[in-house]
Order: C-alpha cells, then sequence, then structure tokens
C-alpha cells in the first residue's frame, strides 16, 4: 500500500519560462497533523528533499501546546544561508490519504523564522519512507519502507 | 517515548490531499501572501487571515475548533519561484 498526493498548482503572475510558460507553478505539498498534547494541527507542508530535517514554525508548536523552552537546540540554514535556530522535540505526525493512514513519532525542529511552508525533510519524515515523485502527473507517492516506526 | 502523544480529536484528512489539489488555483490566488484555513475536506476555504496563530486564536474564542480544519500558507504573488 502506499500514499498518494497529486501536486499543487499556484498561480503565478507571468509565464513561466522554465516551465513552457505554464502560470501555474506545480508543488509537492502534503498534508500532515501534528498531534501535541493540548490540540492537533494539520498543516499543508512542502516535501523537501533537500531539508536535512523536518522544520514547522514555532506558532504551531504553542498552537499545539507543545513546551519547547527546555528544547534541544541547533542552528540551521536555508538556500539564502541566513541562520536559524531550531528547537526539536518529540511529536505525532499523521497524513493520510482516501485508502491509508499513517501515524508515527518523529522529531521536529521549531523555528521562530518565517517559513514558506512547513518542511519535511529527511529526519523525521523522509527516513520512513520510499518516495516516488511522477513527474508527467505531477503526483507523490509515499510507500513506508522496512524502518518505519509507526501504525 | 513520544511525551507529546494526545488522545485528541483531529480532523480526518482522507479526501483532503485529492479535493485540494483541485481547488481553483485562481480562487486560492485570492487569498496570495495570507493564512487559510480549508475545511477538512479540502473543497472550501473557512477562514483566512495574515498570520496563522492570531487566525487560531481568534477561531477557538469564538467557539469554533480550529483543529478540525487544515492551516495553509498561500504564497504570495510575487514569490512565483521557490528555491
Amino acid at each position: 500500500m502506499s500514499l498518494r498526493f497529486p501536486f499543487r498548482s499556484f498561480r503565478v503572475p507571468h509565464p513561466l519560462i522554465s516551465l513552457q510558460g505554464r502560470t501555474v507553478r506545480p508543488r509537492p505539498i502534503i498534508p500532515v497533523t501534528l498531534l501535541g498534547p493540548v490540540a492537533a494541527v494539520a498543516r499543508d507542508c512542502l516535501l523537501d528533499s533537500g531539508s536535512d530535517d523536518t522544520v514547522f514554525p514555532e506558532s504551531v508548536a504553542i498552537a499545539a501546546g507543545i513546551d519547547l523552552s527546555n528544547a534541544p537546540t541547533s542552528s540551521a540554514s536555508g538556500v539564502g544561508l541566513q541562520a536559524l535556530t531550531l528547537r526539536f522535540t518529540e511529536v505525532t505526525l499523521r497524513i493520510a490519504d482516501r485508502h491509508e493512514q499513517r501515524e508515527w513519532s518523529a522529531w521536529v525542529g521549531f523555528t521562530a523564522a518565517r517559513l514558506r511552508q512547513p518542511l519535511l525533510g529527511f529526519a523525521g519524515f523522509l527516513q520512513w519512507f520510499d518516495v516516488l515523485i511522477r513527474g508527467e502527473k505531477e503526483e507523490v507517492e509515499l510507500t513506508v519502507n522496512g524502518a518505519y516506526p509507526g501504525s | 517515548m513520544n511525551r507529546n502523544q494526545p488522545t485528541l480529536p483531529v480532523p480526518d484528512l482522507r479526501q483532503y490531499a485529492e479535493n485540494r489539489a483541485k481547488f481553483p488555483p485562481d480562487e486560492l490566488a485570492k487569498y496570495a501572501g495570507k493564512c487559510v484555513a480549508f475545511s477538512a475536506d479540502g473543497t472550501r476555504i473557512v477562514a483566512s487571515g495574515d498570520d496563522f496563530l492570531t487566525l487560531w486564536n481568534e477561531m477557538k474564542a469564538s467557539g469554533v475548533d480550529p483543529s478540525q480544519f487544515v492551516w495553509s500558507d498561500v504564497p504570495p504573488l510575487e514569490e512565483d519561484t521557490q528555491l
């Protein structure tokens, strides 16, 4: 079994040279529910194979009731090389499509820096799945791998 | 051990991804630069605002459970390329 997520299309203000003049930008966005002590927060997240960690904004931790005051930290940088601080804690993540639901425990980094979307990186997300990106269909297929620790 | 393991009501997202992918890009573009809350079935936007946490707290204060929606940041139109 596997979970399939169609890409999302975002309107752009002018034709994209790199995409043969298309006026929508397709992106691999996946809905993830983060289960905290006081609330479940479902967010659209960007599947990002270039991200070492899975990262959410700290506002999600606040909404979910996660206390980050004693959380271990690390520094990170993105494409712009601007340094940011991540505060880590273990949470439960859940994903689902029409046919399958998966839930597992993951170490997630939270940042006060602005993120375009939460990032589904290797640690906490991609490490547990075999990922097939179908460029023509603009679809992501996730299949749990042998290391998957969840249900 | 998962210190944050809850027993909480969570949204049923089985229909979300498929329906959400069909949401018209032109309609979504009206919310460029905003945070929006989608219905759990992915068919409609139920709220929008400048900031996720402000909107979340406003919804709670009005007696609506914000955890029953999917929260999404709509990129500003000028951010047509992300790296």
